[in-house]
């Protein structure tokens, strides 16, 4: 099972919970700490980091749906 | 922004149909490891309660993990820093009186100080403000930049551990306080400076009059000393710049001084909690669980972070967060409506020993791990300072761990001396009394 995860910028406070959750998903701006995507498709073996980034996001920034 | 009138209006209509329902106390008192038991019970029965503050208003407890995070990740909530918390409106009572006797804290002149009715930092914004003000921050603060504090961490923690001395020390005087407010220090780019010291562990007892009244004074007194030391470190990390986030937010160009001040203020008011967690989190790991120090001893670097994870959670140093949220709008909360205007209060305490966010919440576990745990708080005022907390922890852990593996409490856990928390939303201890074998300490480093 693979998954699309989207990110929303508008909402992102640059609280970090998605690179600490999943590293190589996710990074931050330098400028303003806002996230950048780093896979939209995770491997596999990605998917449930990519959900506990979406869990722990403080302001569901991020969401993970199956494809 | 309703005023309080508009709040007590709000409060005088919502609170007859509701009335079949008791409004319930303030949680406490909790013991050193488990927050007020009657949190279950309310999470159980209702999870989101009438609680009648110390200050008479009435107001909502939620205590479950589900309707927590609604809550804290709601938007149709703000943070308002009114005199809701426990012995606050007391204490700020006794607080004015000493301040018209020995005049103002600031010592005469303070151009740093907030107008009234002004916000300058962070805390207290709401909104799109708030929004354009935690972007300037959070870069300083992500997982990434933080790392690099790491090595200088370390070397804090060491020269504090080489000053201990031989055999017996407390650890909560000569660790937390000092390496809480050096790590503040380093993170902002200024000098150490033990005027600087801002904690609450001298210990307030409001009901010993002359403990209260020592309290006062030696608080007034460290006010005092902040507010002289301050100013000048925060425009020496302008005049002399340096890789600090006080001279990054000078380079920006786009803060005065004041709200440069005012952020700093808020960084350095960290100290507290974080006081409160090193102090909790040896005490645990020294007392009844000690099979996790001793592995900490074996692999300090594998075994720190899943232990400081879980006593993040499992000791929730800020007990009851979000005291100064209302509701910005009418809000249903599970089957209760709150009305726009309402204090609501989450206890993370509560949320954090929730079944819902992990298996057997009252045990402390690194290997089970410690969920999307709500120490921190949760949507946008998510502490700003978390994984900095984070990095803190395991570098002084990792250290002690390693030079000192047969420290002991010094007393039974249970005497260990525990902030008051009729009195403060946050939990801690006032010391750590510990030894070890002298000797014990050899070239590990």
């Amino acid at each position: 099972v693979t998954a699309t995860i989207r990110v929303r910028e508008d909402l992102c406070i640059g609280g970090g919970q998605c690179v600490f959750a999943a590293p190589d998903l996710f990074a931050q701006r330098d400028e303003d700490g806002v996230v950048v995507l780093l896979a939209e498709r995770p491997a596999p073996e990605q998917v449930s980091a990519a959900r506990r980034a979406a869990a722990l996001c403080p302001v569901s920034a991020i969401s993970v749906t199956d494809v | 922004m309703p005023d309080v009138e508009e709040s007590l209006a709000t409060l005088s209509r919502s609170s007859e149909p509701a009335g079949s329902d008791e409004a319930v106390a303030y949680p406490g008192p909790r013991t050193l490891l488990d927050p007020p038991p009657e949190l279950a019970e309310y999470r159980a029965e209702c999870p989101v309660r009438r609680m009648r503050l110390p200050s008479g208003e009435l107001g909502w407890l939620v205590t479950s993990y589900d309707l927590g995070r609604e809550v804290l990740g709601y938007r149709g909530t703000r943070i308002d820093f009114g005199p809701l918390v426990p012995g606050v409106n007391e204490y700020a009572e006794r607080v004015a009186r000493f301040v018209d006797e020995a005049g103002p804290a600031g010592g005469g002149e303070s151009s740093s100080a907030p107008e009234e009715g002004e916000i300058l930092g962070v805390l207290a914004l709401n909104g799109e403000e708030h929004l354009a003000r935690r972007r300037i921050l959070a870069g300083r603060f992500s997982p990434q930049a933080v790392a690099t504090l790491r090595e200088p961490l370390e070397q804090i923690v060491d020269d504090l551990l080489d000053d201990l001395g031989p055999g017996s020390a407390d650890l909560v005087a000569r660790l937390a306080v000092p390496y809480a407010r050096k790590a503040l220090c380093l993170l902002l780019g200024i000098d150490d400076d033990e005027r600087l010291t801002n904690g609450l562990y001298e210990g307030y007892h409001p009901n010993d009059p002359d403990d209260g009244e020592a309290f006062i004074r030696s608080h007034l007194a460290q006010q005092r000393a902040i507010a002289e030391a301050f100013p000048e470190a925060v425009r020496r990390a302008r005049d002399e710049p340096n890789d600090g986030l006080l001279s990054h937010l000078w380079r920006l160009g786009s803060l005065s001084e004041r709200e440069i001040q005012s952020i700093a203020d808020e960084v350095l008011a960290g100290q507290h909690t974080t006081v409160g967690s090193i102090g909790l989190s040896i005490a645990i790991l020294l007392h009844g669980h000690r099979r996790w120090w001793q592995r900490m001893v074996a692999d300090p670097e594998g075994a720190v972070t899943p232990i400081v994870e879980e006593l993040i959670r499992h000791v929730t140093v800020f007990q009851h967060g979000a005291n100064f949220r209302r509701a910005a709008e009418d809000l249903q909360v599970g089957d209760v409506c709150v009305r726009a205007g309402e204090p609501i209060t989450v206890s993370l305490s509560a949320v954090n020993r929730d079944p819902r966010l992990v298996e057997r919440p009252d045990e402390f576990d690194p290997d089970r791990g410690a969920g999307p745990h709500v120490s921190f708080g949760f949507g946008v005022h998510q502490c700003l300072g978390q994984h900095f907390v984070r990095v803190e922890l395991q570098t002084l852990l990792r250290r002690l761990a390693t030079r000192f593996p047969d420290l002991r409490l010094a007393v039974p856990f249970e005497e260990l001396p525990m902030v008051d928390s009729e009195v403060s939303y946050m939990h801690g201890i006032e010391a750590l009394p510990v030894t070890w074998e002298t000797g014990s300490d050899g070239g590990s480093r």
